[in-house]
């Protein structure tokens, strides 16, 4: 590994720590480092009664910082094995219909009223059903085409798009519509400290493992017939890949509802940071991608007194970022 | 044939691609240590043999022997172990280094590792000297000239460290000196015992430089012998000859 690979994951390492504890301490309540600090070392004692420090920490600001960088994280991992298996970097993790699929899921919870894990668990499935539907088209034609797979992906997105806005149109347009749109902008306020402890773990091992196909995935982007001689295993990875990516991607909009754009922009930012190489660009992006959706949801929770959906912030902070990168982007790019 | 030390063997393969037959009935034998052209006119086959050859695709009848053992029973990793493969120059999107382009000659050998093992590093560093590239090493392979991604392909090939290796028209774009060393290196690789089988559209550098020659037209081996006395006018006529109108639509895809 390279000397600046590694400066860049230790700055990325100590980065997210800072911004952690800072958001730790900004908002309605503002709290010292030093009490946050103290908290947290004091946490496997019993609390004080009425100790406002460790009732804001603990159920509510902890819970949301590790569900914006468990989000951030899994989102923009997840696009950049989308972009690596794709051999495009402008491939989005929604490419397969994941986000659509999830999309429509949850509208469909509301609808029903099954309830708030009701609407996480359909949301997660709606996003699997939407890639298999969609891998499915690809391999009724042909499997070993990428064409095949984008065009399924985008037979899938249309499809299920066109059932969310039918259960829009359906939905009771007293309570129930404003419910959907609001849970399409995506925000981190419904984030429990036991929905964060099952997002937590799939999405460690999930990045972990995407990391470890890493190289593989460098040998994707040669072609291939090119990968294949290379002694890579091109279906397989390339399914694998995807499914994990997938299932990352769904567990967050179950938990966080759709916050797409970070997916896509992230990824950019890792590969300035430490080139094309995926073994190093996949943790990268996760860390970065933790870091900005950090941000996004600091700013979701100060900028006004009624909270902002943190999708909202984090599609219209991904614009500026990716305005902001991509005279740096078109360098690196042949074209 | 002498099937002794045939590491590489095509048996009565055809292959058909849709209604057009694409090869008929080839056999051939791959040796250690003997250099092999791969001749014939546009279409006729030799992209397909080669495809068959590393196990790319498989033949419709007839079947390819890999050190004994039919290709399809292979795992793709076991033959990138023994075949190393050098494409047409081609450029990825991602600006990968040389370094990192020659490293994925080892996937075979460390898929999952995060980084290169130390026996990687060196496969690496040799591949490189071998070439004479290691000043290249940290240079975007995306900024290469044609010349320059060839060797770098090649050295690829080399740290992929297998028994054979075969190479799509690899003196594509090369200028003389380049050629001329490029022709050097893979007698140097043969003398070290590697098989070497490479599609070319140069007959007469290659009566020079090649063991041996496999001719193809129409998708048969029209002769296949020593490359010296086979790549001679008479034989080069009827090879390239011009067909009569019906074969031509026949053979033109």
């Amino acid at each position: 590994m390279t000397l600046r690979a590694r400066v860049v994951g230790c700055l990325c390492m100590v980065g997210l720590l800072g911004l952690a504890l800072l958001s730790a301490c900004i908002g309605r309540f503002p709290l010292q480092p030093g009490q946050v600090l103290h908290a947290l070392l004091m946490a496997g004692h019993a609390p004080a009664q009425g100790d406002m420090v460790h009732t804001v920490l603990f159920g509510a600001r902890l819970p949301r910082i590790g569900g914006a960088i468990c989000v951030g994280a899994a989102l923009s991992v997840a696009g950049a094995a989308y972009q690596a298996v794709f051999r495009n970097p402008l491939v989005s993790p929604g490419l397969l219909g994941v986000l659509a699929g999830a999309g429509m899921g949850a509208a469909l919870g509301i609808v029903w009223g099954v309830g708030h894990a009701g609407v996480a668990a359909l949301s997660f499935t709606g996003g699997l059903a939407a890639v298999a539907f969609g891998v499915g088209v690809a391999r009724m034609f042909d499997a070993a085409s990428m064409l095949m797979l984008i065009f399924g992906g985008l037979i899938s997105s249309a499809l299920f798009t066109a059932l969310l806005s039918l259960l829009k149109y359906v939905a009771d347009p007293q309570n129930q519509l404003p419910d959907i749109v609001f849970w399409l902008l995506g925000s981190l306020t419904q984030v429990t400290p036991q929905a964060l402890g099952m997002l937590a773990g799939p999405v460690v091992v999930g990045i972990v493992l995407l990391s470890a196909c890493g190289r593989m995935l460098d040998g994707l982007a040669m072609g291939d017939e090119e990968a294949r001689t290379l002694g890579i295993p091109v279906m397989a990875l390339r399914y694998g890949v995807i499914g994990g990516a997938t299932v990352l991607a769904a567990m967050t909009v179950a938990v966080a509802g759709m916050i797409g754009w970070v997916g896509l922009v992230v990824p950019h930012v890792a590969r300035l940071l430490v080139g094309p190489c995926n073994m190093r660009v996949l943790p990268v992006s996760a860390c970065v991608g933790a870091m900005f959706l950090l941000v996004c949801d600091d700013l979701a929770r100060t900028l006004s007194a009624e909270e902002i959906p943190v999708g909202l912030i984090a599609d219209l902070l991904g614009v500026v970022v990716f305005v902001a990168v991509l005279p740096l982007l078109r360098h690196g790019w042949r074209a | 044939m002498s099937g002794k030390d045939a590491i590489l063997r095509v048996e009565h393969a055809g292959f058909r691609r849709g209604h057009r037959t694409v090869l008929h009935d080839v056999s051939l034998d791959i040796r250690m240590g003997e250099m092999t052209a791969l001749l014939g006119p546009n279409g006729a086959g030799k992209t397909t043999l080669l495809r068959l050859l590393l196990g790319l695709a498989r033949p419709d009848s007839g079947q390819v022997w890999l050190d004994g053992r039919p290709m399809a029973h292979w795992s793709r990793r076991d033959v990138a172990r023994r075949i190393a493969y050098v494409p047409q120059g081609h450029v990825p999107l991602f600006p990968y280094s040389v370094r990192d382009i020659v490293g994925m000659g080892r996937l075979a050998e460390t898929p999952f590792a995060p980084t290169l093992h130390e026996r990687d590093r060196v496969a690496v560093a040799h591949a490189l000297a071998e070439l004479s590239i290691t000043h290249l090493a940290a240079r975007p392979y995306t900024e290469l000239s044609g010349g320059e991604r060839q060797a770098v392909l090649l050295a690829r090939a080399v740290a992929q460290g297998g028994h054979i290796l075969i190479l799509d028209e690899p003196e594509t774009g090369l200028d003389y000196g380049q050629k001329l060393r490029l022709y050097a290196l893979l007698r140097r690789l043969a003398a070290q015992g590697r098989a070497i089988v490479a599609t070319t559209h140069d007959p007469i550098q290659a009566a020079g430089i090649f063991d041996r020659a496999i001719l193809l037209r129409h998708g048969r081996v029209m002769a296949d012998g020593p490359a010296a006395s086979l790549l001679a006018p008479p034989m080069l006529e009827r090879l390239y000859a011009r067909q009569d109108q019906a074969k031509i639509e026949e053979s033109f895809w």
